[in-house]
């Protein structure tokens, strides 16, 4: 039998399974006669804290503050007077402390969920696992998971206190059937690096008839096989023993140069919509960040960001990535990018419509609160600026003015900044590529854009799945435009780059080291894959005729 | 009394780990602290209260101090804030 999940940790794994049900607690309906039954609550409570303690600095010690933090936050829960005013009026109404506590998590955990919110319903559980911890106490219920042989544990869903109570040497593998990827269990497991799925699509036959069985958890595609064919065991066998090999063999290239078998460099940056990705770019040991999209910044408010907010946050970016270099790309709203303050018209053709530079131009305030904020955060970092959409010379005049009329106002202001940040301009439409020779002698470097080049250069809608056959962003006029692109930036003696989807792919790889793109940007998870495959790769035996006049 | 406002950085808004952070610097001070959000307002030691306020990402939220330690738990309170959220 076989299940599909989401994937919270990469892995394959192949072992029994235990079923385990946080879900059963045993219920007391009587309340005791010799105790008081706030009493029994109040030391509980107590016991409950105690635990709480201890997971902090167990997770504090195997992991990070910032993990450790939760369980300081359920300890502050367990205390707070809004809950203890609950329990109390439940065991006045003659309820017992199990049912008292049960019920006022319950309380809590409902004004969450009617916020119809999905973030609040992930805080609607935190409440839950504070109950159940000091339900448990309270009907002395072991609800450790003791495991004795290498398992996958298989639960509807799991609460991180349990997780990493559990004995990690025989933890193999974490199914959670009703599991939500951004929950805090899904956080903890990424941590710990263990192969799990999440929310499965079909999980009636996931009763304790399983218990015991032997499973196949393919954490890569997302699958769970109970009882496994003797032919499936193999294959996963194999597989297993292929990724294990992989993902040593990529770790070996953490610190290690990025460059062709024949010295050629190619720098490797990461492309991130968000502050919380920077862990992965370093992790995956990324040059620097070659994209930052920020018009995420825009999208998660619900009003024009302020120049204070938007300086903080783009200061926050810097100060993570060090000493390393941040491309900021300044808002690109529009086509499939919509944010409704900015009250754009709907179009039929929203590609080729109203967004980014060409929103600038027409709002100059708008682009003007961004250059501010990104300049003010200049000085705490490598920042470089990158504009996107740009198809005249017109545009980049109307940027670099701008530019100097934001320096002049700070300087007036007496706010610091760096003068000199790097500017440069995207080549995502064959206009630009066209006159790159031109628009190079602009700009302090270039990016090419290869998603957006190829939906213009073939005028073929990227989003439209109906046309996957016509959109081939291999097409040799493709590979055309980038080839003259790098070659008119090295002309005016700047630096290209390219931070498409393209970049990624091995197959291309060789045709972009031996035309000298200085560097690729694109997700942390193919930084160290292309690393290894750059290394393998020698210019000198690469016809970059063949991949530009195929025949 | 003494009042600051701060604008929230973190993407996920204040979800349970900071503010438990919070809540923990807010309730050493014998000051009555309150967060305002949306025009609501709460108890800062009360961590229900504040996870009720549904505070996202972006959004702009004041802090009111007063008691006899205010100075000192208005200026704590806002770092904690800054360090965390």
């Amino acid at each position: 039998m076989q299940y599909k999940g989401d994937i919270v940790f990469e892995g394959y794994v192949t072992e029994s399974v235990l079923v385990y049900d946080e879900q059963k607690r045993p219920r007391r309906l009587s309340v005791s006669k010799d105790k008081n039954e706030y009493d029994r609550f109040l030391s509980a409570r107590i016991s409950a804290i105690k635990t709480f303690d201890q997971l902090y600095a167990t997770t504090l010690k195997t992991m990070s503050e910032k993990e450790a933090n939760l369980f300081q936050t359920y300890k502050i829960m367990a205390e707070d007077s809004d809950f203890e005013d609950l329990v109390r009026s439940n065991i006045n109404d003659k309820q017992t402390a199990e049912d008292a506590v049960t019920n006022a998590s319950k309380q809590l955990a409902d004004t969450f969920s009617a916020l119809n919110d999905e973030y609040m319903k992930q805080r609607a559980a935190d409440v839950i696992e504070v109950g159940n911890t000091i339900v448990d106490i309270l009907s002395g219920n072991n609800q450790l998971v003791n495991l004795t042989k290498p398992t996958i544990l298989l639960c509807n869903d799991l609460s991180a206190s349990i997780l990493m109570q559990i004995n990690r040497k025989y933890l193999k593998g974490l199914v959670l059937v009703k599991g939500n990827i951004n929950s805090h269990v899904s956080i903890f497991a990424r941590t710990i690096e263990l192969p799990t799925i999440a929310n499965l699509d079909n999980s009636f036959a996931l009763s304790n008839a399983v218990n015991g069985k032997r499973a196949i958890l393919d954490g890569i595609k997302g699958r769970l096989i109970i009882d496994p064919t003797e032919e499936e065991v193999k294959e996963y066998g194999k597989l297993a023993k292929q990724y294990d090999e992989e993902v040593t063999s990529l770790k070996k290239f953490v610190g290690k140069p990025s460059v062709t078998k024949d010295g050629v460099k190619l720098n490797l940056y990461a492309n991130i919509a968000s502050a919380l990705e920077i862990e992965n770019v370093l992790k995956n040991d990324g040059e620097g960040v070659g994209l930052f999209r920020s018009e995420f910044v825009y999208l998660a408010s619900k009003t024009f960001p302020t120049e204070e907010f938007q300086f903080n946050y783009y200061r926050e970016v810097l100060e993570e990535m060090k000493d390393k270099q941040v491309v900021i790309r300044t808002f690109d709203i529009g086509a499939d990018k919509k944010v409704e303050y900015f009250d754009l018209r709907s179009e039929i053709n929203p590609a080729l419509g109203f967004r980014s530079i060409r929103i600038c131009r027409k709002r100059p305030e708008v682009f003007r609160t961004q250059l501010r904020a990104l300049y003010r955060a200049s000085v705490f970092g490598k920042l470089s600026i990158m504009i996107p959409m740009i198809v005249s010379v017109e545009e980049v005049d109307f940027v670099f003015d701008l530019i100097k009329k934001v320096k002049a106002e700070l300087t007036k202001e007496g706010v610091p900044f760096k003068d000199k940040i790097p500017v440069g301009i995207m080549i995502e439409t064959p206009a630009a590529a066209l006159i790159s020779d031109v628009l190079a002698k602009k700009v302090d470097f270039f990016s090419i854009g290869t998603n957006d080049l190829s939906q213009y250069t073939l005028a073929c809608d990227r989003l439209n799945p109906d046309l996957n056959m016509t959109f081939d962003n291999k097409h040799p006029a493709i590979l055309r435009l980038i080839q003259m692109t790098v070659e008119n930036a090295h002309k005016a003696g700047i630096p290209c780059s390219m931070c498409g989807e393209l970049g990624r792919d091995p197959s291309i790889l060789p045709f972009l080291a031996a035309i000298h793109l200085d560097e690729i940007s694109c997700s942390s998870a193919y930084i160290l894959k292309t690393r290894k495959a750059l290394a393998q790769i020698d210019t000198k035996k690469v016809d970059v005729n063949s991949y530009t006049n195929p025949k | 009394m003494k009042t600051f406002t701060y604008t929230i950085r973190d993407k996920e808004g204040v979800h349970a780990r900071p503010a438990g952070i919070v809540v923990a610097e807010a309730r050493k001070y014998a000051s009555n602290i309150t967060i305002t959000s949306k025009g609501r307002t709460t108890d800062l030691k009360r961590i229900f209260g504040v996870m009720g306020l549904c505070i996202k990402f972006g959004e702009e939220i004041t802090i009111s101090v007063s008691g006899s330690d205010e100075e000192l738990a208005a200026e704590m309170v806002q770092k904690a804030f800054a360090m965390n959220l």
